[in-house]
């Protein structure tokens, strides 16, 4: 069986301590402690609102919507994105005493570390679902969808960071290169626009193949636009083979590296 | 493997690429073609076996590949060519504080490094109390550690390592941990491991501490094995070695 897999199921209930008490290092001695995880998104989610509706007046509906909740509701997924692509392509590096002083299965640093972002998606999740419907747009059977695309996002950016955590390890190049294209990835992604606006057919079916854009529509496919993910089949199609080679390249790239890992660490 | 061995190293070769710099060494790793590096062999060409229960002792000077041994048997690093067996959990005594987060609580940490090693939340609440006590940390147990003293901390990495009954217990010349009086606590603890039955590996360039506890031992040198046997036996040459080296200066 691949190993990346092996050393995951292995470790499965280790996993989620590790994952809760990565959750805790991250905010404890701050006096504010868990809060800072929902102070800064709401800071950013301002910001952009600010820039857009009010400085830019660009005060109009996307697809039908008030900008706030339109950008709301792409932000929600985008910051465990960020998060995802930035700490999952550090998390080796930072946990450096896992793999040059104890043995310990390297392949779960990936999985802990996303599962930690995850509960503090989740809890963004489900606050900004009260902010969308309080603004009122009602609940719908729709909403269960969340149920496929927050795993999948969760499944997709671990896989990428098999692929990113070692080479990120083996070279600080790497890792500034993933910290540099970070601003590209969210401009060039249809988090504060909206893809489906975008005139000209090949452009617009080349950015619908991109993963963030695939999660911040279907998000919105979720709360608000009120469409199955089987009803926009060109995407989902599209992503699960993505999510495959991805995940195959993944496990290569893990298994080729993981024994040069303590060697430079 | 036959049932009573339980570590079996064959024909081990452990090569470090040392490159000019990390520039080369990711050109290397990108253009495939060949740069210049220079190879340094940790371990050269060792073979040996350790059968349950025995303790041996590993002596040789500073540099001769003892680490890196280590290293190979609790399985953090891999040989470049050979084959490295090993049955059974080992528990290394050799970065006593690795695993520990600064944040967090004494207990919490206790829990921390339970998992990483692989234990469940059962095991370790088993396991707490005997660790608190025998690291003689109580008052302190449920502050941050970075609140504990170097010995403090010391003291309760040995204390988990020690307390989970390993089968295989990898013991650094680190063990000077604490005081006089903790230092002859951890001293018969692992004696009482040794006599229950549990293999133990004991690194050390002190002739002394090796003669305290073990009943066999090898020589490294330069990454060599170059001797192999009982451990009175070892040591001489241990010493004629050391002897020669300093003379030639």
């Amino acid at each position: 069986m691949i190993q990346i897999v092996k050393e995951n199921i292995g470790f499965r209930k280790q996993i989620f301590k590790l994952s809760k008490s990565e959750l805790i290092k991250t905010y404890k001695g701050a006096a504010l402690g868990p809060l800072w995880a929902l102070i800064k998104p709401s800071i950013t989610i301002f910001v952009y609102w600010f820039a857009f509706e009010v400085g830019l007046r660009s005060n109009r509906l996307v697809h039908g919507f008030e900008f706030f909740i339109f950008l709301l509701t792409g932000m929600i997924p985008w910051f465990f994105m960020s998060s995802a692509i930035l700490d999952g392509s550090k998390c080796i590096r930072n946990n450096k005493q896992f793999v040059t002083k104890m043995p310990f299965p390297v392949g779960t640093i990936m999985t802990y570390t996303n599962l930690s972002h995850l509960y503090v998606h989740f809890a963004i999740m489900i606050i900004g679902y009260v902010i969308v419907v309080l603004s009122g747009i009602t609940p719908s059977i729709y909403n269960i969808q969340i149920l496929f695309y927050m795993p999948m996002m969760f499944l997709f950016f671990t896989c990428l960071s098999w692929i990113t955590a070692p080479l990120s390890a083996i070279s600080k190049d790497f890792e500034n290169v993933v910290r540099s294209v970070m601003n590209a990835i969210f401009w060039l992604s249809g988090i504060i626009w909206d893809p489906y606006e975008l005139g000209d057919g090949i452009v617009r079916n080349i950015v619908l193949l991109n993963p963030v854009n695939f999660f911040a529509n279907g998000y919105r496919n979720t709360f608000l636009y009120k469409t199955w993910f089987w009803e926009t089949p060109y995407e989902t199609v599209g992503f699960l083979i993505l999510l495959t080679g991805i995940f195959f390249l993944g496990a290569f790239v893990y298994k080729k590296l993981r024994k040069t890992l303590p060697d430079v660490l | 493997m036959a049932d009573d061995v339980v570590i079996r190293f064959n024909k081990v070769s452990k090569v470090y690429r040392l490159y000019k710099s990390d520039k080369q060494r990711f050109l290397s790793m990108i253009l495939r073609r060949k740069v210049e590096v220079r190879k340094f062999k940790a371990i050269d060409n060792i073979s040996f076996e350790v059968k349950k229960g025995e303790s041996l002792g590993i002596i040789g000077r500073n540099g001769a590949g003892k680490s890196t041994l280590l290293k190979l048997i609790t399985g953090v690093t891999f040989p470049t060519t050979g084959s490295v067996q090993v049955n059974g959990q080992v528990s290394a005594l050799l970065e006593l504080t690795a695993g520990f987060d600064q944040e967090l609580t004494g207990r919490e940490n206790i829990f921390l490094k339970g998992y990483i090693m692989g234990l469940e939340e059962k095991q370790i609440k088993k396991l707490e109390q005997d660790i608190i006590d025998f690291a003689e940390v109580n008052e302190f147990i449920d502050q941050p550690i970075r609140m504990f003293s170097s010995g403090m901390k010391a003291r309760l990495g040995f204390a988990i390592n020690a307390v989970i009954n390993p089968d295989i217990l990898v013991v650094d010349e680190a063990l000077s941990v604490g005081d006089a009086v903790f230092s002859a606590k951890c001293k018969k603890k692992i004696r009482e491991l040794i006599e229950g039955g549990v293999t133990v590996l004991f690194v050390s360039h002190s002739a002394d501490k090796i003669k305290d506890f073990c009943n066999r031992a090898i020589l490294l040198v330069k990454g060599r094995l170059v001797a192999s046997g009982g451990v009175d036996e070892v040591i001489e040459k241990y010493k004629q070695s050391i002897n020669m080296s300093t003379a030639k200066k």
